[in-house]
């Protein structure tokens, strides 16, 4: 029994250094969650989808359609020198019509508010929406998502000269984030004395957040780097306060297009460009490896 | 025994005094002189009142509710204008139309400028007016604060310069409009109930003048058969002249006046109603244009844009529809046109053709946006102006109608007077002789 119960200290011991140690990306409660569809052994050549998939409804289209956020510096924004949507997210959309197409510009980029990616997808105005879609049970009962593409955390955007350190301090002080995204309920779950300040789109935020109207953003990391990088008086401060997996959301109805996006997902990973999409958009971030997909079969 | 009452004594010596006169002709003739002297005085008092009454609601119509109205309506005309411009240079980039759209935001930003002191020199309710102008003056200056914070952002390439704009949008439309359309609304109010109590009052002017001028007729006329009958005189000519001048006076007024009112309701109920139309179209047009380019920098997630396009159009074909002053049809032409434009650049931002949708709606060439734009204000400009100007005429006309009438109603009634004295003053030295 003491043997036992030395083993069982140690595992535990174990596990709660290997938690403990995790860089940014917390643990999941559930690893499973984030587990899509397996893609096939290999990739249907551009311009020669299967008959009868959806891949080949959007072949015969001539373009795909994408909804992707226009407000998130660095992820999917409209550069306005250019007049063109940029960025990570940006960059995958246009993976995906290279792989279906050969050419990556036959896309249609669709400007998604957060409280529309769900509503777009099922009403098929998109073919998929790549926005800073975190992955979750709920959301999953709606809609169909790739395997995780970037793995991401909710922390905290504040004023420089805010002493905050993490959600905990920000009691009674207004909190922004859009509405209806997982950001928003994080704020609550993390920090139920926080006041939650939602509005359509993150700049909207930043926006409020330049003219002292709210005291903090909270979102992913990623986002919060982005809106950083637009207001000099401001830092992102704060351990991650959840796990953000995102995906490619797409409909339930067409589970070959799910399949086929995580096979362009794993060929990305493993080809370096999933890499050279980061080191471009994140680069500053630090170095990091492309998360690793499960699979529900 | 009591004392007898002191105004009884008076009265009855009074009553005796005029049934002393009664009883004698030329006692007859000094109380017809009176009552000609009475009347004539009745006379020129409601032809002053009457004729003043009327230049008063000219004056409070044509030169202060009106003006303040069209100038609530301006400055909305300009907000909505600079709102406009300001997302047609942020949608235009660094392009060459997007320096055009800056140097003419800043044209009418100074122009809103004049425009609100205008509007401050003619405050007439106090602080009722005041507050919506001070408010309005007070976000003039965080609107532009936010354009401004915009412009700077997407100078720069961020994405947070759209979210500036569309606060700045947002806060014209639900903060600033308001106050104009409350100034606007206390003017209409005040014009209404001007234009309500002139048409009444006018009535009752033109019916004292006609009454007042009879009634001197009818003495002048009694005096004229009393002398040839009772001093078997002929008609005596100074009376003849009085009674002539009165007839004359009675007709010249009543139709000057009747012609006043009806140029003050052609100004006020085809003329201004019409200018108030177009200037209400040329609001929603600039409000469409600017939703136009709010839906194309949305990026696809614009369709409350597009929602909100399709109700100005909607607003702006109503007020274009029907109005006396202007050409409806050069206008619905123009709108026409436009929103065939418009449904082209839907059209291509919807097929991912969003270059082609940013080039249409800036291009100036003759099947583009822009020019279907210039063209559709162009036209509800000409139309304003129509308007005003027949609003101008109409009040010019209603003014001259009644120039100088009240004088010569004093004037006028002196003579009558003096007509009266030397026509019976003779008849009643006959019997000091």
């Amino acid at each position: 029994m003491k043997t036992f119960n030395r083993l069982l200290a140690a595992v535990c011991a174990t596990a709660f250094m290997a938690t403990a140690m995790l860089p940014s990306a917390p643990a999941f409660a559930a690893p499973d969650a984030t587990a899509s569809l397996r893609p096939a052994a290999t990739l249907p050549r551009p311009m020669a989808m299967p008959d009868g998939s959806t891949m080949k409804k959007i072949q015969d289209r001539g373009r795909l359609i994408v909804g992707v956020s226009q407000d998130k510096y660095a992820i999917g924004f409209l550069n306005p020198l250019t007049n063109e949507l940029e960025g990570f997210d940006v960059e995958m959309a246009k993976a995906m019509a290279k792989a279906i197409f050969g050419n990556e510009n036959k896309l249609q980029i669709i400007a998604v508010a957060s409280a529309d990616r769900i509503p777009l997808i099922k009403a098929g105005k998109v073919d998929m929406v790549i926005s800073t879609f975190t992955i979750n049970a709920k959301r999953k009962e709606e809609i169909n998502f790739s395997e995780v593409y970037y793995m991401s955390g909710q922390k905290i955007l504040v004023h420089k000269d805010s002493p905050a350190k993490s959600i905990a301090d920000l009691s009674g002080q207004r909190v922004c984030a859009p509405a209806g995204s997982t950001s928003a309920k994080g704020i609550v779950t993390a920090n139920p004395a926080a006041k939650l300040v939602e509005t359509v789109e993150f700049t909207d935020c930043l926006a409020m957040f330049m003219m002292r109207q709210v005291d903090a953003i909270s979102t992913d990391d990623v986002i919060l780097a982005g809106l950083a990088k637009q207001d000099p008086f401001a830092k992102v401060v704060g351990p991650s306060f959840s796990a953000e997996p995102y995906g490619i959301g797409m409909s339930k109805d067409q589970p070959d297009l799910v399949r086929f996006v995580n096979g362009v997902l794993v060929q990305m990973k493993s080809d370096g460009s999933w890499k050279r999409i980061y080191d471009k958009w994140f680069g500053a971030m630090g170095a990091t490896e492309p998360p690793r997909g499960t699979y529900l079969d | 025994m009591q004392a007898p009452n002191n105004s009884a004594v008076i009265n009855s010596k009074s009553n005796g005094k005029i049934k002393g006169m009664m009883g004698t002709t030329p006692g007859q003739l000094r109380l017809g002189m009176f009552a000609i002297f009475i009347l004539a005085i009745c006379f020129a008092i409601a032809g002053y009142v009457g004729v003043n009454g009327a230049r008063s609601s000219v004056n409070t119509i044509a030169r202060d509710a009106v003006p303040s109205i069209v100038t609530a309506q301006t400055v909305r005309v300009k907000l909505l204008q600079m709102d406009s411009l300001a997302a047609q240079e942020f949608l235009a980039g660094g392009a060459d139309s997007g320096a055009q759209a800056r140097v003419k935001y800043e044209a009418v930003r100074k122009e809103l400028g004049e425009q609100l002191t205008v509007a401050a020199k003619n405050i007439s309710f106090g602080r009722d007016e005041q507050t919506p102008l001070e408010t309005l003056m007070d976000k003039v200056q965080a609107y532009n604060g936010l354009v401004e914070a915009a412009r700077a952002n997407n100078r720069q390439g961020f994405p947070v310069g759209a979210a500036f704009l569309r606060m700045a949008s947002t806060m014209l439309h639900n903060e600033m409009l308001p106050q104009t359309q409350a100034i606007d609304q206390l003017n209409v109010k005040q014009l209404e109930s001007e234009y309500s109590n002139f048409k009444s009052a006018s009535v009752i002017h033109i019916g004292f003048i006609v009454a007042s001028g009879l009634a001197l007729l009818v003495v002048l006329g009694y005096m004229q058969l009393f002398i040839s009958k009772k001093m078997r005189r002929s008609f005596s000519m100074p009376l003849l002249a009085a009674s002539a001048v009165v007839v004359a006076l009675t007709a010249y007024s009543t139709v000057s006046m009747t012609l006043q009112r009806s140029n003050l309701g052609t100004a006020k109920e085809t003329s201004f109603v019409s200018a108030y139309n177009w200037l209400e179209a040329r609001g929603a047009a600039y409000d469409a244009k600017t939703d136009q380019s709010l839906f194309l920098i949305a990026l696809g997630a614009g369709a409350k844009y597009e929602e909100s396009a399709k109700v100005k159009v909607q607003k702006l074909t109503v007020s274009a529809t029907g109005n006396e002053q202007g050409s409806s049809a050069n206008a619905l032409s123009a709108l026409r046109n436009y929103v065939q434009q418009d449904e082209r650049i839907r059209t291509y931002d919807k097929t991912g053709k969003r270059s082609e949708a940013v080039n249409l709606a800036l291009g100036n060439g003759t099947q583009e946006a822009q020019k279907a734009f210039d063209d559709l204000n162009q036209a509800l400009t000409a139309n304003l102006k129509t308007a005003t100007s027949s609003f101008d005429a109409s009040i010019a006309s209603a003014e001259s109608n009644i120039n100088y009438l009240d004088l010569v109603f004093i004037i006028l009634s002196l003579a009558v007077v003096a007509l009266g004295y030397f026509g019976l003053t003779p008849r009643i030295n006959e019997y000091r002789a």
